[in-house]
């Protein structure tokens, strides 16, 4: 129905139409004038990519137009009033919702001789479409059960590196025994420069027998004899009748001489029973 | 018709001016002409806009952040003032010359710099 309305027009004009005419907007587009050719009784068409702010538009010669937005406001129809009666040139700021103005620059011809752009469209580049991403939860958990094994496998490797080089351990299995009470020191552990001692302690009695502090001592001949700073623990903290518990004790080694001898007491809480291990080496 | 063609694709286009944020008054300069419409972006929404023009001063409307001057009927090499309020205290002077058409400012974007232009 417009083309029909527009070729009318021009007939009746006698004016030469100008092909379709596309122009892209863009950043590059930015700060560059569009040119618009219009003549009286044509009305020319300019195609908007976006809505146009059309209560925004400013015109140098305003009461030279009509200017009819369409199209849900992306399209202005420019229409030269013929009552102005004359060829003359103007601009006009067109502000659109992206932020974007366009500044057309239009010139208004009076002849009917002219060429005259009936349609003019405004195109911005098409922007790549977002490429979809499909999560397959299945690889993820794959891949995060793959991580966390690397993580584990990484981890008890550094482990056992570092065990090969710094754990030392050595069965000593000495025994000593007190009032029934049978006190073996069983293993002795290096972990760094941490020692530890694992003994157990049997009580043959008819008594319960409960363990109390933990006494450790070396000593070099010609010297006195040291205590050691320990911490100890018990499996349990009494040994029934004919019962077995274990214990531990820790120290720190840094300073102990290497032909040190060693002497073990573990002393019963509330008693008398201190079987002690005495003379051993690491 | 060809003579106008000519002056069209001539018209200044979009341009974008700067000024200092520690200038209370900064200046610009733009050519106007007579069917011309010249419009300023600025950089904040003024409080208040005016053009001073053939000895008259009148207020001119604001469109959010943008002004606009649309020339009248003036000589060539006649002076006009539009300034603008803006918040913060800065007013800009925009020194509006009459011009010829193919001469004339078409939209101006006024941005804010300090003085290194950073």
């Amino acid at each position: 129905m417009i083309m029909v309305f527009l070729l009318a027009l021009l007939a009746a004009a006698d004016v030469k139409p100008a092909p379709a005419r596309n122009y892209k907007i863009d950043d590059a587009s930015r700060g560059k004038t569009l040119e618009l050719r219009v003549a009286t009784g044509v009305v020319t068409s300019v195609h908007f990519p976006s809505p146009v702010l059309v209560e925004d538009v400013v015109c140098g010669n305003p009461g030279a137009f009509v200017i009819k937005p369409t199209l849900a406001n992306t399209q202005l129809n420019f229409g030269p009033q013929p009552s102005v009666g004359k060829s003359f040139a103007t601009n006009c700021n067109v502000p659109l919702s992206t932020g974007l103005t366009v500044t057309i620059g239009i010139i208004a011809s009076a002849t009917p001789d002219t060429f005259v752009d009936v349609l003019v469209e405004l195109k911005t580049p098409p922007t790549p479409a977002p490429v979809k991403t499909t999560i397959d939860e299945s690889a993820v958990e794959e891949r995060v059960f793959k991580v966390e094994k690397q993580c584990q496998d990484e981890h008890e490797q550094v482990l056992v590196d570092k065990a090969a080089q710094a754990i030392v351990m050595r069965h000593i299995n000495e025994r000593a025994i007190h009032d029934f009470v049978i006190l073996a020191v069983l293993d002795h552990v290096k972990i760094g420069s941490r020692g530890l001692l694992r003994f157990s302690v049997e009580n043959h009695t008819r008594v319960p027998w409960a363990a109390g502090a933990v006494r450790v001592s070396f000593y070099v001949p010609g010297k006195d004899v040291k205590v050691i700073e320990t911490k100890a623990g018990f499996t349990k903290p009494i040994a029934g009748v004919a019962e077995e518990i274990f214990g531990a004790v820790s120290f720190e080694m840094i300073d102990l001489p290497a032909d040190a001898k060693f002497s073990l007491e573990v002393l019963e809480r509330n008693g008398s029973r201190h079987p002690k291990v005495d003379g051993f080496r690491l | 018709m060809s003579l106008l063609l000519s002056l069209l694709l001539t018209v200044q286009p979009q341009r974008t001016v700067s000024v200092s944020a520690k200038d209370p008054a900064p200046h610009i300069s733009v050519g106007i002409a007579e069917n011309a419409v010249t419009s300023f972006l600025l950089y904040a929404e003024p409080t208040k806009a005016e053009l001073l023009l053939d000895g008259r001063k009148e207020d001119v409307p604001i469109h959010k952040n943008t002004v606009h001057i649309v020339a009248k009927k003036a000589k060539i090499g006649a002076k006009g003032v539009l300034t603008a309020f803006m918040p913060g205290g800065q007013k800009l002077v925009i020194e509006a010359i009459m011009t010829k058409f193919d001469l004339a400012d078409g939209y101006i974007t006024v941005v804010v710099v300090d003085e290194r232009g950073g």
